[in-house]
């Protein structure tokens, strides 16, 4: 069998640009991208802490998925909610962008262990949000984005399909997340997102009095946040989860992050415990 | 720009020589010429500042005793009628095209640093001048109109010559580091070694250039190497740069033709973060890149930049725009025609190893998906204006907005005074609100009674908080209530100085406020959300 050079046998393939001869390496790429027979499954999602990836259903944040997350009406938590599914990605070094939610608190975001150096904002797409975001879902990792109200059908449709196409997240932003009350109506999308995570019930633990009467630093210590998940694929179709938002010591580590429903053992690890 | 091996020459063969002309004032000279001259009746003394430190001055503020590195009320100290100018680089690219064009006609390539310092080697000319001295007198009588004061130098290598041009000297060949020895080491250009070497006791440079060269390298590694390559006269880097192939370079053909700088910075910013995946691809760093532009009428206009630090994306696209900015300025005056083609092309360049400033391990795949989020981003940006994509970067202050300052991506990073992690007094802990209403909202923190809480000069408030009410909407009951936080801000400062105060509220219906009491009025500053 008469074995022909590596940059030979890539030329007659259409689309790509063959190498020059004698540059191996850029060969050698391409035929690697050209025989990895599929795309593995770890690769195919973003690293998500545990108690948010069981309210998805899947291990992780999957690539080219759409996620809705809201608060119901009167409730807070939303914006810590969505915030947080970025922090896993963004850990691993996802690039993530934020669209259309001026008042996002991205010191609440740092806080959450978002990494500001990979985040870009658009607080003020206008009326162009869905091309916004259409464009920034060709080069992010994550979009989370605000869409303002009345947001076509169609208009959904089609950006959840170039989530999809790009292997990109994109995460909707519904009533309450980044907005100074939980008031109006729910986000309606063109069709069922991978799941829809709704915040139904929350409560602040505030910090320890001191004698004088007042919290010496700060009032709030930790939130619950009970987190209803309905989804498309997995089953059940709707779950519901107590999650602490953040933790008690301050900002949430996903280390820290408790499960009220069922607790994981891992999940509920100690960092302290962990470092001995 | 590699020098070929002179014959006849014992010295070291591969430094070339080189003139370099500087003048050290021409930040100040490029936004406000007015100011340079002869002392005259009404010439204002004028300084350059950049991040609030004095960079440049002009004649008479500097005969005031105005220098570079001072505060800015240092400065207004030496010179009272003192008037200052913000930096302002592209201006001084623009201003300083007309005097790389006037040196390129002694036809030879020109390398420009910064503006207000470029070099050009002397072989060709000098022999067609008259010997180096020739040369010398004949480029200042060339350039002398187009500046204020200029130095000239001559010696072996840039770095020499540079130093050499300080003295207004010419070295002869060969005798570069002997000219150098009495420098002190902090010439070297590198502060962080400097002051390790200074600590060592090599207080100048001759010293470092008498250091066993294998030392030097196994103690202080490349920069060192490099450093001492400096020292002795020879080339700036350690390894020799190689020259690269011609093919990395990248471009972009413009149809139609920009007649606007704007039109072309967003090509000129993809072009660097494409050079940039080429290089790192390779594992190069580019020390010397030609800026190619084509006009319409078929015009190329070539200029070489140096940086020994390597090229990163940011800095190639802002010297990229500088460039476009002065080309288009000079040919719109001579109906070029606007800009049809832009090309970056690397020079030289030397293995990164060693200069990689951006994190550790970063992978070429990572490198190219933060590349495709740039394009993306500029995308975006010519959709929506430049403005409208921003980045965030972390820093010092107390309330939740103050603490995060907004960029547009691809500006540089400001410099920003107050670190994040200094301590300041009023700042309240961990957990942020995750929503931050930008303009902050209207609000109301009452009492018992329904009057509103006030905060006294000993930050006390006048009642307990009862209820509390954010933009006109319902009225909540308060369930527990922090605070107030009081913040003297500026005390020292009369004009900018604000006396506020924070409260955190907790209502009964599980919402959590941060409210901001200034002059009597609420405002809601964050929501924990």
């Amino acid at each position: 069998m008469v074995v022909p050079p590596l940059a030979e046998s890539l030329r007659d393939t259409k689309g790509a640009v063959p190498p020059k001869r004698g540059d191996e390496r850029a060969a050698l790429s391409l035929l690697a991208q050209r025989l990895r027979p599929t795309a593995l499954a770890r690769e195919e999602l973003f690293g998500l802490a545990r108690p948010l990836a069981e309210l998805i259903g899947t291990p992780g944040l999957r690539r080219g998925s759409t996620l809705v997350v809201e608060a119901a009406p009167g409730v807070s938590g939303a914006s810590s909610l969505a915030l947080c599914l970025l922090a896993g990605p963004a850990a691993e070094g996802a690039t993530c962008a934020v669209v259309g939610l001026p008042g996002l608190g991205l010191l609440a975001a740092a806080e959450l262990g978002v990494a500001l150096e990979r985040l870009v904002v658009v607080p003020d797409p206008g009326q162009r949000s869905a091309a916004a975001v259409a464009a920034l879902l060709e080069g992010f990792d994550v979009v989370l984005a605000g869409f303002p109200a009345g947001l076509p059908t169609a208009t959904a449709r089609r950006l959840s399909a170039r989530a999809k196409e790009r292997r990109s997240v994109l995460i909707v932003a519904g009533r309450g997340v980044g907005a100074p009350s939980a008031s109006g109506p729910a986000q309606p999308w063109g069709e069922a997102p991978e799941a829809r995570l709704v915040a139904v019930a929350s409560t602040w633990y505030t910090a320890p009095d001191s004698p004088s009467g007042a919290p010496l630093l700060g009032l709030f210590a930790g939130r619950e946040v009970e987190v209803v998940a309905r989804r498309r694929r997995a089953a059940p179709e709707e779950v519901r989860q107590r999650l602490l938002l953040p933790a008690l010591e301050g900002a949430a580590r996903p280390d820290d992050w408790w499960v009220g429903v069922a607790p994981a053992p891992d999940a509920i690890r100690a960092p302290r415990a962990r470092r001995a | 720009m590699v020098a070929r091996p002179t014959p006849g020459r014992s010295r070291p063969p591969s430094v070339p020589r080189t003139l370099v002309v500087c003048c050290a004032d021409w930040a100040a000279y490029a936004v406000a010429p007015h100011a340079f001259g002869p002392p005259a009746a009404g010439r204002v003394p004028v300084a350059v500042l950049e991040q609030h430190r004095v960079v440049a001055t002009s004649p008479t503020a500097q005969a005031a005793g105005v220098r570079a590195g001072q505060r800015r009320r240092e400065a207004e100290a030496h010179c009272p009628e003192l008037s200052f100018v913000v930096r302002d680089e592209g201006a001084e690219v623009r201003a300083f095209e007309p005097v790389a064009r006037a040196l390129e006609s002694f036809g030879v390539p020109v390398t420009v640093r910064s503006p207000g310092w470029a070099a050009l080697p002397t072989r060709g000319p000098a022999r067609r001048l008259g010997g180096e001295a020739g040369l010398r007198s004949a480029v200042l009588e060339r350039i002398a109109s187009l500046g204020p004061s200029w130095q000239l130098g001559i010696a072996d290598g840039a770095f020499a010559a540079s130093l050499a041009a300080e003295a207004g000297t010419i070295v002869p060949p060969g005798a570069s580091a002997a000219f150098l020895a009495p420098f002190a080491i902090e010439r070297v250009g590198d502060p962080e070694l400097a002051d390790l070497l200074r600590r060592l006791g090599i207080v100048r440079l001759g010293d470092l250039a008498r250091l066993p060269e294998g030392v030097v390298l196994a103690r202080f590694g490349v920069a060192g190497a490099s450093a001492q390559c400096r020292a002795k006269g020879l080339e700036a880097t350690a390894g020799p740069p190689r020259p690269v192939a011609v093919e990395l370079g990248v471009g972009r053909v413009l149809d139609p033709p920009a007649e606007r700088v704007e039109a072309v910075v967003l090509v000129a910013r993809a072009l660097a973060e494409e050079l940039a995946v080429v290089l790192a691809r390779r594992g190069l760093a580019c020390t010397l890149l030609a800026v190619e532009a084509e006009t319409a009428t078929g015009e190329l206009a070539r200029r070489c930049w140096s940086d020994e630090g390597g090229w990163t994306p940011g800095l190639i696209a802002e010297r990229l725009r500088w460039q476009l900015e002065a080309w288009l300025a000079l040919g719109g005056a001579g109906g070029g025609g606007g800009i049809a083609a832009v090309r970056l092309v690397p020079l030289e360049a030397v293995p990164a190893s060693g200069r990689q400033l951006s994190l550790w391990g970063r992978s070429v795949e990572r490198v190219e998906a933060e590349a495709r989020a740039a394009r993306v981003v500029a995308r975006v940006q010519g959709m929506l204006g430049e403005e409208s994509v921003l980045r965030p970067i972390r820093r010092g202050g107390r309330g939740p907005g103050e603490q995060i300052l907004l960029v547009p991506v691809g500006d540089p990073t400001p410099r920003l005074p107050g670190a994040p992690e200094a301590p300041w007094p009023g700042r309240l802990p961990a957990p942020a609100p995750a929503a931050v209403p930008d303009p902050p909202l209207p609000a109301r923190l009452c009492d018992q009674s329904g009057a509103l809480v006030v905060v006294d000069g000993r930050g006390r408030p006048s009642a307990p908080p009862a209820s509390v009410q954010v933009a006109g909407g319902a009225i909540e009951a308060v369930r527990a209530v922090a605070g107030p936080f009081p913040v003297d801000e500026r005390f020292w400062d009369r004009r900018r100085r604000r006396r506020r105060a924070r409260f955190q509220v907790l209502t009964e219906t599980g919402e959590g406020y941060l409210l901001l009491v200034e002059r009597g009025e609420y405002r809601l500053e964050g929501r924990y959300d």
